[in-house]
């Protein structure tokens, strides 16, 4: 089979992409970044990656692909969306200012209040609340988190939590064919590679 | 759970080893410590170019991309870093975080907020390298070379309002001598800011993590000398800090 070719939507000043890029090269396919509907249609899966702020990374899609096109071709493939990648897909964000997301997930991103130091940094435990097949054959559920602001949902689609401070939040998700992880399974070790390989082999 | 991350001063193109921040010496190469510590289970790595800033010359990017090549967790780059666009050029070679101090301490502290406001807070560790006078801690910049007038009480408050989402505290009095910590400084910064405090300077073995331990719960312990030079066992340090729960 040849490889499959994962496209890295370019989420402005800063993506991460380097390190995604790293990480799916490591689990054997290859990645593209994607910076318009050309490059949005010729992938064969998508990821979102997340490092910056909610805001500027929709004003950067808006400008780049347009909402309505990037949310189609997100839809209708396999898409990951890491950290500020799975909170973009939500309804809403408060990063900065208030700023309407892809809206793909009802849902607002808020910034989390706890007895405890924010960001919520370092490796931390899932706890899993329904099976999601990008987990299949891990062993060690800590991935690493890097993040001050978290998604909340009415919609059934949290496949696992993770408590910080005492309370829990959503930790990953699981709509149709999109999947989000607030974590970075980029910089997870071995468990976050499986992860890539899993997404690949869907 | 505490994070324990490798620490390394990078005179390109090698890991030094700075004794009291003077006097280096050589330890290996940048990218074989990273894949290493990597390998032996380290949560995570600050790359600090220590002079940059000295000789007012860009951080050089190939080895921090050699660096980041074969590692799959955090890694935080610091050393003479002035601007979005230097930033963006780290973030674009691998780093994950930018560590800032020199040009924010001397200069121009507002890059804190421009780095926070771009990149999100949890990109943007300022590194403070404390130094003990009479009676109070000032912040340094440049290894300890050059002082700043600042007292680390205000520059800690002053930097998580700036929007920085960790700090690095060191010790300059403490740092390369294995002797344990300057608790006294790094329990202070711990318990001043709601935002996570990664403490160096001072390891040399796991009785220094009891005593910090007992004192404050820092975000994280870095660890540079003791790595190069002494057989660590990571498992036995992290096993000390889930017994502090």
């Amino acid at each position: 089979m040849a490889k499959q070719t994962i496209g890295i939507i370019d989420i402005g000043l800063a993506g991460n992409i380097f390190n995604i890029h790293k990480a799916i090269s490591n689990v054997g396919a290859n990645t593209c970044l994607v910076a318009n509907e050309e490059d949005l249609n010729s992938s064969d899966k998508l990821i979102l990656p997340g490092v910056g702020s909610y805001s500027i990374a929709m004003e950067h899609f808006e400008k780049t692909f347009g909402i309505p096109v990037l949310k189609k071709y997100i839809t209708n493939k396999y898409t990951l969306g890491i950290c500020l990648g799975m909170q973009v897909l939500s309804s809403k964000g408060y990063e900065e200012k208030e700023s309407n997301g892809i809206d793909l997930i009802k849902g607002q991103v808020l910034k989390m209040e706890r007895n405890e130091k924010i960001p919520h940094m370092g490796f931390s435990q899932l706890k899993f609340t329904k099976d999601n097949i990008l987990f299949k054959g891990i062993k060690d559920y800590n991935f690493y988190f890097m993040h001050s602001y978290a998604l909340v949902t009415e919609e059934d689609i949290t496949t696992s939590t993770t408590n910080y401070g005492g309370h829990p939040f959503i930790s990953s998700i699981q709509k149709d064919n999109v999947f989000g992880v607030q974590f970075h399974p980029e910089k997870s070790r071995q468990q976050g590679l499986k992860l890539f390989e899993n997404f690949i082999a869907l | 759970m505490i994070r324990l991350i490798a620490k390394l001063d990078v005179k390109p193109p090698y890991v030094v080893k700075p004794i009291h921040f003077e006097g280096l010496k050589k330890v290996g190469k940048p990218d074989e410590l990273s894949q290493k510590y990597f390998m032996s289970g380290i949560d995570e790595i600050m790359y600090i170019d220590i002079v940059a800033s000295l000789y007012d010359r860009e951080i050089l990017t190939s080895f921090i991309k050699h660096s980041a090549q074969n590692i799959f967790i955090p890694f935080g780059v610091g050393g003479g870093i002035k601007s979005i666009e230097d930033a963006k050029k780290i973030f674009d070679n691998g780093a994950d975080k930018v560590i800032l101090n020199t040009h924010a301490l001397q200069h121009d502290p507002s890059i804190i907020n421009n780095l926070s406001n771009t990149f999100g807070s949890q990109a943007v560790v300022v590194n403070i390298e404390a130094k003990r006078l009479e009676g109070h801690y000032e912040c340094y910049s440049d290894g300890g070379r050059n002082r700043s007038y600042k007292s680390v009480a205000n520059w800690v408050e002053e930097v998580y309002q700036r929007g920085a989402g960790e700090i690095l505290i060191q010790s300059v009095d403490k740092d390369g001598k294995r002797n344990g910590f300057d608790i006294d400084l790094v329990s202070n910064v711990v318990n001043a800011v709601p935002i996570p405090v990664v403490v160096a300077s001072g390891f040399g073995d796991i009785q220094h993590v009891k005593q910090l331990l007992a004192a404050c719960t820092p975000s994280a312990i870095a660890i540079s000398t003791a790595l190069h030079y002494d057989n660590l066992n990571l498992n036995d340090i992290k096993k000390e800090i889930q017994s502090h729960g």
